[in-house]
């Protein structure tokens, strides 16, 4: 009797066991059984267009795989849109969107590449693209692309992704960053709000007026020592690429400023860390007089704060010496695992192109990397609410705009010791000199072994 | 909140009813000492939402208000009109459902026969399993993801949770429990004559009913936190569980604090609630059974 | 004692029952560990191809001053794991009894576990930053006359996510000495106290030892979270370890090795060294918990 139940029972879990393994098996010949560029993407889904063409032209039925970082659900209409509108300009290639989470793409993208499913287009910074470029994994755009495609962007943008004589990405969206300022608080220090600072100097004499007049911060440095040094005018790198030059007196003077700005305390303690993000959150809680972050970041205060947003005044943001801006740009890239090249390219260039940047830049507060979609009418058409005075200044600010690469392999290694110093040198456990000597020869030694292993 | 204020363990203590005095002294270094910890375990999470009741304005507000006023459910309502949040409830609960059972079925068959059976090679077995827990595992990620994939379960939940669906933590725990039951139940049950199974089923199961509840509660914890892992197997994110899914609110372009907080509240809830349901049977829940 | 007969029988029946954990095990668990091992003497980067580069990774670890740093703070990491397991131990035993309100207090402990590290670290950094509530309070209660910020102070940076794990960690193992507090026989506890034995000795010397095999399997489960510590640490202070590289953890910097230079090859030679130290402290524990039960009751 025991001995019944007992064999039962068994019977019954092996079935389970089995039943599970070849609910597998059958889910896989389901699927591997599709175009074998892209198995995954013949099962039903639902976040791509609904205008899901069905298959007319079985010959040359392609998917491509289009991966963003987090831009749903905001923009699901627009880039849907615009999918759409690639669809029906090129019948036979269906585009399946996946917008990742900021955390998941690193992850997502390597098992993904490792596993034979590299995506065709995938939004990248310029950072992750370096170092994707100078690992050989992504299509070299100079090579592969036309001349139409190319020509399309500002150069010395499309040229932020160089390496050697082959660039790697399209440029996309990128922002720049305004003044924008809390009209109470200065009112408040005895600050004429008509006057916002044209200059770094002038920045810091405001902030340190309104810390002694209101108890309250004037703004907020978010650093980025590599391209700071780059736009006081520090050559960083020489133009053949085999010496750092980081120690000049211009660096110096610019490591001195921001140390004794750290140390007066006329900016929070938490700038040695902060981020946009932090920034923002300051400005919107008053805490902060200044915001001089990404026009974009605007919308937040909007949302969030209305009450500051009303009170907020918008100027140019003061340059640095050498009159540049700093674009931190977001790219498209085609991983040369993709087994569509010249389609993935038409459609990297089509999400990047001017129509699509212009209706892009009109639903949310960032720049075109693009020349005709820059020069729209709509960059300089005023308003007078302060998201659109920071859209006509940002805009302004563009033609002096740059990002900033080495456009050598391992950049991000070779600069890693400008990035750890300098915490250290705002902490006190680093002089400027030392700071700049030190980090000098440790990216001059990152920077020959990187040059001796590539020949 | 508790329906006997006097434990009944406590009451069979004799000379209790005696000393009621020193029960009150105990209750007032026991209380103060509780709220204490609650402040500091609970604080963090009672700011979120005090956050995500709060309408735009005061939720900057320096020095930081504390108790919302007005109380809104804006939030909330918002961040259900954001996105398809039942549906990724949805995708939640079936993960979470299909993870937690397999997990624990599949844990008790296996630490039963490594606690209470006699056969060749048992310590050797459980401590190759235990091993597994100090291992390097560096490549885990991506192996499981070849794995995964040419089992063909990519864009499948059963490849989401196969990879977690036994732990070596499990296990032993679970183990653990089994080792504790009196060898006299399963004796006697042997001499009536019941079968292999019917002692692990109908004996040992229901004995170890706490330790079940403490690895239900942490699976579906696990599971219904979980983040990267579906996000690397799932291809439509139709199919997205809430943790990713919930991520979306935390972007750059479009940051907004308290819809992140009525986010986390939101995902934090349904595991409160388990836990509720759940903590009645591990605490106490077997004194009854080793009287028995 | 049994018949042969019935051993055999019962050994049919446990591996039986052991097929299918031991398949997912050796699929999930094991082969990737195998796999993993021969990485660590390659230069795998996913993407780009792989070459055999002996020890190579291993000599680049010894002398790499980031993982050195790395490992120190990871080591010194291992101070929240007693901390964490006397309080919960105590939390436990406190939480055991049948209180009025106990269940509110059981839920209230137990809520930082189920939050997410996200949501936790804005609240944390809000508790932490210098115009945060902390030094509100601090502050306001005179105990500081300048304000600190408890991100950014190099000395304190590490001691705030200590605390955050030690926050996130109380409820997580106050459950599990719950469920080992109920295979205690309450028979034991109450003799003792019958002989007279008060209620720290009882503790002390019937339950503390009945609850070694607990005591081990999460301090072991605490160690290794410890010297593997990366989602506070990530969240709260970056892929840096900020400040100035004070919160780098050996998770931390193995991360930031494979996923942003795409060094995997080298992230498994450093997994490898650290789950080698852990191998050390765990045969420590092992010892010094007396195998912590692992050895049978019959």
């Amino acid at each position: 009797m025991t001995s019944k139940f007992r064999y039962t029972a068994l019977t019954v879990i092996c079935t389970l066991m089995v039943s599970v393994f070849a609910a597998c098996g059958s889910g896989n010949k389901e699927e591997s059984s599709g175009s074998p560029s892209a198995s995954a993407s013949s099962s039903p889904e639902a976040s791509a267009s609904p205008s899901a063409s069905p298959e007319e032209t079985p010959k040359k039925d392609i998917t491509l795989q289009f991966w963003t970082i987090s831009l749903s659900p905001n923009f699901d209409d627009y880039i849907n849109g615009r999918i759409k509108k690639f669809q029906d300009e090129n019948p036979g290639i269906t585009v399946k969107w996946t917008d990742l989470p900021y955390d998941a793409m690193e992850n997502k993208l390597l098992t993904s590449i490792a596993g034979g499913k590299a995506p065709d287009v995938v939004n990248l910074n310029t950072g992750m693209t370096m170092t994707l470029a100078g690992k050989n994994a992504l299509v070299d755009l100079n090579a592969e692309a036309t001349e139409d495609q190319r020509s399309i962007y500002f150069e010395n943008l499309y040229n932020s992704a160089k390496l050697g004589d082959s660039v790697y990405a399209f440029p996309w969206y990128y922002g720049l960053n305004a003044f924008m300022y809390n009209k109470e608080l200065y009112e408040k220090a005895g600050l004429d709000p008509a006057k916002p600072p044209t200059t770094w100097d002038e920045l810091k004499e405001q902030a340190v007026t309104i810390k002694q007049k209101t108890g309250k911060y004037g703004f907020v440095p978010t650093y980025n020592p590599p391209a700071d040094l780059y736009f006081s005018g520090v050559p960083v790198i020489s133009d053949d690429k085999k010496k750092m030059i980081i120690n000049t007196p211009e660096a110096l003077e610019w490591v001195k400023w921001n140390k004794a700005l750290y140390d007066e305390g006329v900016v929070p303690k938490e700038s040695l860390t902060a981020d946009a993000n932090y920034a923002t959150d300051k400005y919107q809680s008053g805490q902060i007089a200044t915001l001089t972050t990404g026009a974009a970041f605007l919308s937040r205060v909007k949302t969030n704060a209305k009450k500051v947003y009303d009170n907020t005044l918008v100027a140019p943001m003061p340059a640095l010496k050498t009159g540049k801006y700093h674009a931190g740009l977001m790219n498209l890239v085609v991983p040369e695992k993709s087994k569509n090249h010249k389609e993935a390219i038409a459609l990297a260039n089509f999400m990047t192109n001017d129509e699509s940047q212009l209706e892009f830049c009109k639903i949310v507060n960032i720049l075109p990397s693009t020349k005709k979609a820059a020069a729209d009418p709509f960059f300089t058409e005023a308003g007078d609410d302060p998201e659109s005075k920071a859209k006509i200044i940002t805009a302004q600010e563009a033609a002096q705009a740059q990002d900033f690469t080495l456009g050598v392999k391992d950049e991000g290694k070779i600069l890693e010791s400008l990035w750890k110093n300098w915490q250290k040198m705002l902490l006190g456990k680093m002089t400027p000199e030392e700071y700049l000597s030190q980090s000098e020869a440790a990216a001059q030694k990152v920077l020959d072994e990187v040059n001796k292993a590539n020949g | 909140m508790s329906d006997t204020p006097i434990a009944p363990a406590a009451e069979r203590l004799p000379g209790n009813r005696k000393t009621s005095p020193k029960k009150i002294v105990q209750a007032i270094v026991v209380y103060p000492l509780l709220l204490l910890t609650t402040v500091v375990t609970l604080g963090p999470f009672l700011w979120l939402l005090s956050t995500a009741l709060k309408t735009g304005d005061n939720i900057y507000a320096y020095p930081p208000q504390f108790i919302p006023n007005p109380i809104t459910f804006k939030n909330f309502i918002d961040v259900f009109n954001l996105m398809p949040l039942w549906s990724y409830i949805g995708n939640t609960v079936y993960m979470t459902a299909l993870g937690v059972l397999l997990n624990i079925f599949l844990c008790a068959i296996t630490a039963y026969p490594l606690a209470r059976l006699r056969f060749p090679f048992r310590n050797a077995i459980f401590f190759a399993m235990v091993s597994t827990m100090i291992l390097p595992n560096a490549g885990g990620m991506i192996v499981n993801f070849l794995t995964i994939q040419s089992l063909g379960l990519y864009n499948n939940m059963f490849g989401v949770v196969l990879p977690s669906a036994i732990s070596i933590f499990n296990i032993f725990l679970l183990r653990q429990a089994f080792i504790t039951v009196p060898n006299d139940m399963e004796h006697s049950a042997r001499i009536d004559g019941a079968g292999e199974f019917r002692i692990f089923a109908t004996i040992m199961v229901p004995m170890i009913r706490p330790a079940i509840a403490t690895v239900l509660i942490f699976d579906f914890m696990a599971f219904w936190n979980s983040l990267i892992w579906p996000v690397i197997i799932l291809d439509d994110r139709a199919k997205y569980p809430l943790g990713p899914a919930l991520k979306y609110l935390n972007s750059n372009l479009a940051f907004n604090f308290p819809y992140v907080a009525a986010g986390t509240i939101i995902s934090v809830i349904p595991i409160i609630i388990i836990f509720l349901v759940l903590q009645k049977q591990f605490i106490n829940g077997m004194v009854g059974a080793v009287k028995g | 004692m049994f018949s042969n007969k019935l051993m055999r029988r019962q050994a049919g029946f446990a591996y039986l029952m052991l097929v299918p954990g031991c398949i997912l095990l050796l699929a999930f668990t094991f082969y990737p560990i195998f796999r993993g091992l021969p990485l660590a003497f390659t230069d795998y980067s996913v993407v780009d191809t792989t070459h055999w580069t002996g020890w190579a990774n291993f000599k680049r670890a010894f002398a790499d001053g980031n993982f050195g740093l790395a490992l120190q703070h990871s080591l010194f990491y291992l101070i929240v794991v007693p901390v964490l397991q006397i309080l919960s131990i105590l939390m436990a035993i406190l939480v055991n009894n049948k209180l009025r309100f106990i269940t509110f207090f059981r839920v209230a402990y137990f809520v930082p576990v189920v939050t997410s590290m996200v949501a936790a670290a804005i609240a944390w950094k809000w508790v932490y930053e210098e115009q945060g509530i902390l030094n509100y309070f601090l502050l306001k209660f005179g105990i500081l006359d300048q304000p600190v910020s408890f991100m950014v102070e190099t000395r304190l940076a590490l001691y705030g996510v200590m605390f955050v794990t030690i926050w996130k960690g109380l409820g997580y193992y106050m459950m599990i000495y719950l469920a080992g507090l109920q295979s205690i026989p309450s028979e034991l506890q109450e003799a003792a106290r019958i002989d007279g034995a008060n209620w720290w000795r009882t503790i002390w010397h019937i339950t503390i030892p009945l609850l070694m095999p607990f005591v081990l399997l999460c301090s072991l489960l605490s160690m290794m979270g410890a010297i593997q510590v990366f989602d506070e640490v990530f969240v709260m202070h970056g892929p840096l370890g900020d400040p100035a590289y004070t919160t780098l953890t050996t998770s931390i910097y193995s991360y930031k090795v494979a996923f942003q230079d795409f060094e995997f090859g080298y992230a498994a030679t450093l997994g490898l060294l650290v789950s080698l130290i852990v191998m050390v402290l765990s045969i420590f524990m092992f010892r010094y918990t007396r195998k912590g039960g692992l050895t049978y009751y019959e």
